[in-house]
């Protein structure tokens, strides 16, 4: 009886197996493939330029890279644009980050990030910058490279800012702002309103921590004399009279690249520029009505309901 | 014993999950959803159990031709819907056809109830497993305050209500099992708790993940699922996807009981009630209402309308069933 009943399993599982390779995925090989690793939108006057940046599969090394580029009134144009004079099908699974022009408001960011939504499948996860205004004819051989930094710029400052941050807060969006020359800054879009741009580095480190965007800090300060590098946490405290937000430093290595300094002082330097970018920016936030670190949801959790306390920073070092 | 008796509570489970991930993921803000959890647990067990009490007085070839019809749409729309996700996800991998056997051929093993109950309670496992695996590997991504805090109106309410007082097809099923209590105790208020809760959790981490974007998301589930890492393995989505290809299987499975149930079996023993014959018709059915669903690009409409007919259906039974209990209090006297 339990020979019969092995003997029908085995029989029923031949028949299983060879009707799943009987039915056939039809994938298609990697060189039929256009593989995508990044998609650049840049804009010129009233015109889009869309250039996908693919792995060149013919190359000796992971990093060769070749370029496809199209134009149009709309991104959508310009990227339909770009993958039809494609040879085989666009492939966007290993596709990692997507730059939008550097000038673009709130609506722009949300246009555009739908767009990858809908036309980037099967659903990579991706990484969004703003990118700094390029030649738009020489940006085609260059795309290799920058992209490059891009990735070497999100490994360093740990950035987590993809396409489910852009609509995680109404009407609120943060993303990097990468400028070839001056690096890595942040810009705070809120809808109707415009773009906070923050290209020092302290402001802008501090605003990618502040919304939990990013999880490190590595900056010079003091006219480059100082290094600080620093694994960061925030948490928020209310009480009736004022909103604290309380920056955790851990494992902070501080630096002097000149004359000895004592470690209290350097940290009591730190902390200071800490509290004038953090003025600057909650100024500018504030000015333009807008809420991008989330402290009314903090007042409504903590204290019932939001009033628009005073914000305070406080900077522990553990 | 097992045999005799196997307790399907496990693959009613089970599919009434299928049901969540696969086609309700986005449906309220967690929020209301937890203001309407409580009536909506109440609502759909109170209509379970009146249709399971409704429908051994009841019970001909007109409503169960129609029921037979409801748990067809139902089984046509997961395989259609799962289709759907391969597409969207890995657009020309999969034809329509190439799913429809992935799921359909493992339904000729669980043929036998003693398999349905038996992979149910294992696959349930996994999915359970594989829940934990999604939640620990986005959890760096899960922000409290992503939660949304002014969605309390009448509107939001209603469509929370609405959402957690699905009436799943599994909820009638159970009226169909011969030995309803020797099928698991309380398995119909089980099934509403168990399965308005899971919602209400995977509503939560979704908008702990997405936020204010969260209605706006495509396959919302897979796409969190898709950011997941854990040491060495990254884009985890593929084991949702194992998982829930393995669940349809078994939730055709156990509507294949409730169709041989509905038309009579041929085997002697309930444990071997499904025949071949019953297998190839249904299997068929299903087939070839997926391929109209998907010919005629009706997919949305109906999925949208089959909530609605479970509702008109049961109300149906149970108004039907009370006039004749009370024709029948009435012959009495």
């Amino acid at each position: 009886m339990e020979r019969q009943n092995m003997c029908t399993k085995i029989k029923w599982s031949v028949l299983l197996f060879l009707t799943v390779m009987l039915v056939g995925c039809s994938g298609k090989p990697l060189s039929d493939r256009a593989i995508v690793r990044a998609i650049f939108f840049l804009q010129t006057g009233e015109q889009y330029q869309s250039v996908l940046l693919l792995q060149d599969q013919q190359g000796n090394s992971p990093d060769s890279y070749m370029t496809a580029d199209g134009k149009g009134k709309t991104a959508a144009q310009a990227l339909a644009d770009a993958t039809s004079g494609l040879d085989g099908e666009v492939f966007y699974g290993a596709m990692d980050t997507v730059t939008f022009p550097f000038d673009s408001d709130w609506q722009t960011v949300q246009e555009l990030t739908q767009l990858i939504n809908e036309t980037a499948q099967p659903s990579p996860e991706v990484s969004l910058f703003l990118l700094d205004k390029q030649d738009t004819n020489a940006f085609p051989d260059a795309a290799g490279k920058i992209y490059e930094e891009l990735l070497q710029c999100e490994k360093l400052y740990g950035l987590q800012f993809g396409l489910e941050t852009v609509s995680a807060q109404e009407g609120v969006a943060i993303l990097p702002a990468y400028q070839e020359e001056e690096g890595y800054g942040v810009a705070i879009l809120g809808r109707g309103k415009s773009p906070l741009f923050y290209k020092e580095p302290v402001a802008a480190q501090l605003a990618a921590v502040l919304c939990r965007q990013s999880g490190k800090m590595k900056v010079l300060i003091q006219d480059k004399t100082i290094s600080c590098e620093s694994d960061t946490s925030v948490t928020i405290r209310a009480t009736p009279e004022e909103v604290q937000v309380i920056l955790r430093l851990t494992d902070s290595k501080l630096t002097s690249l000149t004359e000895p300094i004592l470690e209290e002082t350097l940290e009591v330097k730190f902390t200071e520029d800490l509290q004038t970018a953090f003025s600057k920016v909650m100024n500018d936030v504030e000015t333009a009505q807008i809420d991008p670190f989330r402290l009314t949801f903090w007042e409504q959790c903590l204290l019932g309901k939001a009033v628009h306390l005073p914000v305070r920073l406080i900077v522990e070092y553990l | 014993m097992k045999e005799k008796h196997p307790d399907l509570f496990g693959a009613l489970l089970l599919s009434v999950f299928v049901h969540i991930l696969l086609r309700s993921q986005t449906l309220f803000w967690t929020r209301t959803g937890l203001l309407a959890m409580l009536p909506g647990i109440v609502i759909s067990a109170l209509v379970g159990l009146l249709f399971a009490h409704c429908w051994p007085l009841v019970k001909g070839k007109l409503s169960g031709g129609l029921f037979g019809v409801l748990l067809a749409i139902s089984a046509a729309l997961e395989i259609h819907g799962l289709w759907q996700l391969y597409t969207v996800l890995y657009p020309d991998s999969v034809s329509l056809l190439g799913i429809s056997l992935t799921v359909l051929i493992p339904v000729l093993y669980l043929r036998r109830i003693s398999a349905v109950a038996q992979t149910g309670n294992v696959v349930l496992g996994l999915m359970v497993v594989a829940g934990v695996v999604l939640v620990l590997s986005v959890a760096d991504r899960l922000r409290i305050d992503n939660l949304q805090t002014d969605v309390v109106s009448a509107d939001n309410l209603q469509q929370a209500l609405t959402a957690q007082g699905t009436l799943y097809p599994e909820l009638l099923l159970p009226a169909l099992w011969p030995d309803r209590e020797k099928r698991g105790s309380h398995t119909i208020i089980r099934l509403a708790i168990l399965g308005t809760v899971f919602q209400t959790g995977v509503h939560l981490l979704l908008e702990l993940f997405f936020g204010a974007g969260m209605p706006q998301a495509v396959n919302p589930v897979h796409q969190a699922a898709r950011f997941g890492n854990l040491s060495i393995f990254d884009r985890l989505e593929w084991l949702q996807l194992i998982v829930w290809t393995m669940a349809v299987s078994v939730k055709l499975g156990l509507y294949l009981y409730a169709f041989t149930r509905l038309t009579g079996g041929k085997g002697v023993r309930e444990n071997n009630l499904n025949g071949l014959p019953q297998f190839v018709l249904a299997s068929g059915m299903w087939f070839i209402l997926c391929m109209i669903l998907k010919r005629l690009d009706l997919y949305a409409q109906i999925n949208a309308w089959q909530t609605v007919a479970v509702w008109l259906f049961a109300i149906g039974v149970i108004l039907a069933g009370g006039v004749r209990w009370s024709v029948k209090i009435c012959a009495r006297k």
